[in-house]
């Protein structure tokens, strides 16, 4: 009875073991960050509502994106942060208060700016890459012609056999 | 003399249009033939039969003969013989100065008186035997048949014995009782004793005028001797003068132990006489022994009989009959004890096929040790085993029984056996127990084909591919293959006759190259293996020059050259072969190929290719899969370098909102 019970534990222990571990220093980061905000919410309201209001495309950025590395929330952010600089710069000027924060937002001119400045990033992110990729695959195509004929220039020199005992030998290597 | 005459080494010429059948020997065809620069033909070659081992290895040894009792043997070798298109063995010898003595007794002649006989025949023949015997000879055909009368001299001149096996053609009237036992082509090598018999034998026919014994069969006149002995049986009521009945009585006695030697006959003829020889008597048994329902009255007779019909030997044996006929009837326990400790061991064992002919067999050698290697219906010498093996394959025949008498123990039990001053079987014994380790060698260069050239020195070359030109040397091989080369270059130049006459002809080849032989047929092993023993051959042996054969191993070693991976080295290779196939030297050949440096830098430089290939593999399947799947290059590169670049440009616009507050500029 017990020898049948015994393997019914296991799948347990392994599902504990592939559950994501979240790190003592992220969960760390995580808790200075929001120590952080909270304070800087505490001291500068005004500044912050501009920054939370300001930085909202960056916020869903960081929502909505799942790629690893979140290089849409990266692209999106530090620009979205550039739009909002001018304005946080303003308000430090002005004294920082609330009824400022409103004015500035009441104005069109800055979410123009701020909004802006994120879909210039958001652009960034979507369409560089495609230019990118038709890049990598022009040059690839370059390569894959350059290969060949160095395939052949083997196949000349050295035979079939070269082929035939490289894929062999690859082969083997692989199952070994 | 009429006739394109056949040149033989520049030294001899031989006419085919002009035959003498009066010295045709039953296996040996003569035509005239004379030396080089004389007008007169005073000699005549025998053209040896195809189908027969000669025993050429004895040539040398009779040329240097000077008896005049013996015809002058003047040259052998090998010629191409227009009327059978093909090269023949030849051995020329002088023509004898009278008729063959069967001729002369073709007709009964009055009987020849003692003193005669004594001049005419026994002492030229008494002179030759020990000029024979100074020489480490035998004749071993020595009867009328062979015997010339020489007009001049008025006395006996003996013919050549060299064309065929030993005693080949000897009748079975002049054999001792095991010689005429022997299967002919098995006889093996003639002592002095077997001579000695002979010249008994002949003589006896000479004294009498005329052959008694003509009409009958072998199996009736060997009956007769062994079962009342060749004197007393074949002499019976004929009459004999006194004085000639003691030298044939002393010549034919079938105890080799009590028969006249060589220094007895020569007592004799100084008119002393011999010491007798005291040797045990001959048994008799008191009744016969029933085999088959034939009744032998003899110890050799029965033996003989058992060897004949093995099932009822073997069966008489395993009984006891055999046993009991020993002890009751023959009163011997000595052949008691022998045939128990031959035979007791091997019944014990394990029962194989010719289990009845190996018991028969070993019975045979301790109960009959004089008589011949009786197994499977072969009697043979231990000295005749090789002609025998070599005469079988030539025709075809089945060697087994003599390639088990050589494998199996029965040889050291025979020689176990003979009177210990027969000292010619030892040497005998080494040459079997050598031949046996060589048969059980199967690799190529070994097996029957190496035991028929170490066995027979003087042997042609067997091969199917080169037979016909009777090749006698390493030299000879080597030319004959020159010879078929244009049109054979798809096959292989050798096969196991070729390898095994080479490695027992030339003791410098490397004996162990049969294991490289041994590689499979279109291996570049064994193509370098066949270039390496040619041009071993050739550089001991062989001609200088054989571009042919070259050529041919040039064809043959393409397997080799495919050893060198780079196409352009292969070609440079083929190339430089072709080149020196023309040259006609093989080591040249050999060290074009054969390079181990340039072997292993080429093998070096396939395997950088090797992994340059693979590498070159890998790389395009990802650049395909880059082209193809574009989306996932976007993700992979793209959005990296647009999260780069974005980030550089945000930091830069940041920096530059900074630096124009602090300049007092603002948005």
């Amino acid at each position: 009875m017990s020898a049948e019970k015994k393997p019914a534990a296991k799948p347990a222990a392994t599902a504990k073991k592939g559950a994501p571990k979240v790190s003592k220093a992220t969960r760390f980061g995580w808790m200075s960050l929001f120590v952080g905000v909270a304070l800087a919410s505490a001291f500068f309201a005004s500044t912050s509502v501009l920054l939370f209001v300001g930085m909202l495309p960056t916020l869903v950025a960081f929502i909505t994106d799942r790629s690893p590395g979140k290089m849409a929330a990266l692209s999106i952010s530090v620009l979205n942060l550039a739009g909002v600089m001018p304005f946080v710069i303003n308000l430090w000027r002005s004294g920082q208060g609330l009824a400022a924060t409103f004015q500035l937002l009441a104005q069109p001119y800055t979410w123009l700016v701020m909004y802006g400045a994120a879909g210039i990033g958001w652009s960034i992110y979507h369409y560089l890459p495609k230019f990118v990729a038709t890049y990598v695959a022009y040059r690839a195509q370059s390569q894959l012609s350059d290969l060949q004929g160095l395939q052949k220039k083997l196949l000349e020199k050295w035979g079939p056999n070269v082929a035939v005992l490289a894929m062999r030998n690859a082969e083997a290597k692989k199952q070994s | 003399m009429a006739g394109v005459p056949v040149d033989l080494a520049g030294r001899i010429e031989i006419f085919p249009s002009a035959p003498l059948p009066w010295l045709n020997e039953p296996h040996a065809k003569a035509y005239a033939a004379r030396a080089k620069g004389e007008s007169r033909s005073t000699l005549y070659a025998l053209i040896c039969d195809e189908g027969l081992p000669v025993r050429g290895e004895a040539f040398a040894n009779f040329m240097n003969s000077d008896s005049a009792a013996l015809v002058r043997f003047r040259d052998q070798g090998v010629v191409y013989w227009p009327l059978t298109d093909q090269a023949e063995q030849i051995v020329v010898l002088s023509r004898p100065a009278g008729p063959r003595l069967d001729q002369l007794l073709a007709e009964p002649q009055q009987p020849m008186e003692d003193q005669l006989l004594v001049q005419f025949f026994v002492r030229p023949m008494a002179d030759l035997l020990i000029d024979l015997a100074k020489r480490g000879l035998t004749h071993g055909n020595i009867h009328p048949g062979n015997l010339f009368y020489n007009t001049r001299l008025n006395e006996v001149q003996a013919g050549e014995a060299v064309s065929g096996p030993p005693s080949y053609a000897q009748p079975l009237l002049y054999t001792t009782i095991e010689r005429g036992q022997c299967t002919p082509i098995g006889r093996g090598a003639a002592t002095a004793a077997d001579d000695l018999y002979a010249l008994g034998m002949t003589g006896l026919v000479l004294a009498l005028g005329y052959n008694p014994w003509a009409n009958l069969t072998d199996e009736e006149l060997l009956r007769v001797k062994i079962d009342r002995g060749s004197f007393f049986g074949l002499v019976g009521e004929l009459r004999l003068k006194g004085s000639l009945i003691e030298l044939f009585r002393g010549l034919l006695d079938d105890n080799v132990r009590r028969r006249w030697d060589l220094n007895d006959l020569d007592t004799w003829l100084s008119g002393r006489r011999p010491q007798a020889r005291v040797s045990e008597n001959d048994l008799k048994p008191s009744r016969g022994f029933t085999l088959n329902g034939t009744d032998y009255n003899s110890l050799r007779g029965l033996v003989h009989g058992l060897t004949k019909e093995p099932m009822a030997g073997a069966a008489v044996i395993e009984s006891g009959e055999l046993d009991r006929w020993l002890v009751r009837t023959l009163s011997s326990d000595r052949h008691a004890g022998l045939l128990k400790k031959a035979t007791s061991v091997f019944l014990d064992g394990n029962r194989t096929a010719t289990f009845q002919d190996q018991l028969v067999a070993r019975a045979a050698i301790v109960l009959d040790p004089q008589g011949p290697l009786r197994y499977r219906g072969t009697a043979l010498m231990p000295s005749g085993a090789g002609y025998a093996l070599a005469g079988l394959m030539i025709k075809g025949g089945n060697i087994q029984p003599v390639v088990d008498i050589i494998s199996s123990p029965l040889t050291s039990m025979w020689v176990d056996e003979q009177y210990e001053g027969r000292g010619d079987h030892l040497q005998t014994q080494q040459q079997i127990e050598q031949s046996r380790a060589y048969m059980e060698k199967r690799t190529i260069g070994f097996g029957v084909e190496r035991v028929i050239y170490e066995m027979l020195p003087a042997q042609p070359c067997l091969s199917p591919l080169i037979r016909k030109s009777q090749c006698r040397t390493v030299a000879d091989v080597l030319t004959a293959l020159e010879k078929i080369a244009g049109d054979n270059v798809k096959r292989e130049p050798i096969d196991r006759h070729i390898v095994a006459f080479l490695m027992a002809r030339e003791r410098r080849i490397n004996q162990a190259m049969g294991s490289m032989l041994g590689a499979p047929e279109g291996s570049a092993d064994r193509a370098l293996g066949i270039v390496r023993l040619l041009s071993d051959a050739q550089s001991r042996q062989g001609p200088e020059n054989l571009p042919g054969l070259t050529n041919w191993a040039v064809h043959m070693l393409e397997p080799a050259i495919k050893r060198f991976h780079q196409k352009e080295l292969q070609d440079k290779v083929r190339g430089e072969l072709q080149r020196l196939g023309k040259g006609g030297n093989l080591s040249a050949l050999l060290e074009a190929i054969d390079n181990p440096i340039l072997l292993a830098e080429d093998q070096q430089e396939f395997e950088i290719a090797m992994q340059m290939y693979a590498q070159t593999v890998k790389d395009i399947e990802d650049l395909q899969a880059d082209i193809q799947n574009r989306a996932a290059v976007e993700g992979r590169v793209g959005q990296p370098i647009a999260a780069g670049i974005a980030a550089v440009v945000g930091f830069l616009a940041i920096g530059m909102v900074v630096l124009l507050s602090v300049m007092g500029i603002y948005l």
